[in-house]
């Protein structure tokens, strides 16, 4: 009986204040009109551009950047990694004139690796020639 | 109270149907009232969800600029949203003034239903039933003249050739109409949402506030 008595209140005050809503709907009628139009303009000018009136907002690209960092974070914590190599770090088959897997207690020549590293895969094949 | 007394049963009768009426007229609007800010209240959580990963992660900073960015989101989901319709009114609308303007006819009426003999109608309600309710039979019932009665037929549905475009006209505008009127209510339901969260989300309450339970306030002594 309460809920009844409160929806015959409620729709008693809807009926009196629908001026209002009525008003409120049509300056937003309005309102959204306009800015239909607006966006409408702005879309093609961006279009000519080459921008896309529905992509992301700095802060959306913002808030992504940290979404992936707290995820990457979250599944290195997860999976922990095997530390890296420590420098010079072996190509897949080892540096020419140094045994492949690196051998306990054999030094490998600093500046020797640095050079092969540095060295461009062609100017190696026209030497070679 | 005397008044009342004076009354036949029949009158009484009629009181109660007419208050009964009134009532449940009252009831029903109360309802759909509830329905319709019910949807209001789940199309203004489209608004949560677009700001849900800004505020999470922090990237807006105050109440100012989850308006703004609220706002422009808001603004661009509308966008996205009534194209459609507003191309359908703009459409239906484009195509009675091309209408006219080839024709000649500018004073075209397509809510007409009689046309010149009953049967050449240019308007939308010749597929209606048209009622005269400005001579529909009428009683005196305590001072107040009310309707006592069902209102003669003006017209029953046909057909007119002559109608075409109003048949065109109407339901698209109709269609547009309602549903780009559908998404300005999403839009108000979202606007809405977005202003009260932006001061929700940055408030700072006291009410359950300990000093006692705060580490802010009791520091550790400061290392030797």
């Amino acid at each position: 009986m309460i809920k009844f008595l409160q929806f015959f209140g409620q729709g008693l005050l809807y009926v009196v204040l629908s001026p209002i809503f009525l008003l409120i709907l049509a300056l937003y009628v309005v309102y959204t009109s306009i800015v239909m139009v607006l966006l409408f303009f702005k879309m093609i000018i961006l279009f000519f551009a080459g921008k896309n009136i529905f992509g992301d907002l700095p802060e959306d690209i913002e808030a992504a950047k940290i979404i992936e960092a707290h995820r990457q974070a979250k599944q290195a914590q997860a999976n922990p990694q095997q530390p890296p190599y420590p420098y010079p770090f072996p190509p897949p088959y080892g540096y020419p004139g140094y045994s492949f897997p690196q051998q306990p207690g054999q030094i490998i020549d600093q500046p020797d690796v640095k050079e092969i590293e540095a060295k461009p895969v062609d100017e190696e094949k026209d030497g070679e020639q | 109270m005397l008044f009342l007394i004076k009354l036949s049963e029949n009158e009484k009768r009629l009181i109660i149907a007419l208050l009964i009426a009134v009532i449940l007229v009252f009831v029903l609007i109360g309802f759909l009232g509830l329905l319709v800010k019910k949807i209001m209240i789940s199309q203004a959580h489209r608004a949560d969800t677009f700001m849900y990963d800004l505020v999470v992660t922090k990237t807006v900073k105050n109440p100012r600029h989850f308006r703004r960015v609220g706002n422009k989101k808001n603004h661009r989901l509308l966008f996205k949203q009534s194209w459609l319709p507003f191309l359908f009114l703009i459409a239906s609308v484009t195509f009675l003034l091309t209408y006219m303007g080839i024709t000649g006819h500018w004073d075209l009426n397509v809510f007409d239903y009689y046309g010149t003999d009953g049967t050449n109608g240019e308007g939308f309600t010749t597929l209606f039933f048209v009622f005269d309710f400005a001579n529909a039979p009428r009683t005196e019932f305590f001072g107040i003249t009310i309707v006592s009665g069902w209102p003669p037929v003006l017209s029953s549905p046909y057909l007119s050739v002559n109608a075409w475009p109003s048949y065109v006209f109407v339901p698209l505008f109709l269609t547009g109409g309602v549903w780009y009127l559908v998404c300005v209510q999403a839009f108000i339901a979202r606007s809405v949402r977005i202003m009260f969260q932006s001061k929700k989300v940055f408030e700072k309450r006291l009410d359950n506030y300990d000093a006692t339970k705060n580490p802010l306030d009791n520091p550790l002594p400061p290392t030797q």
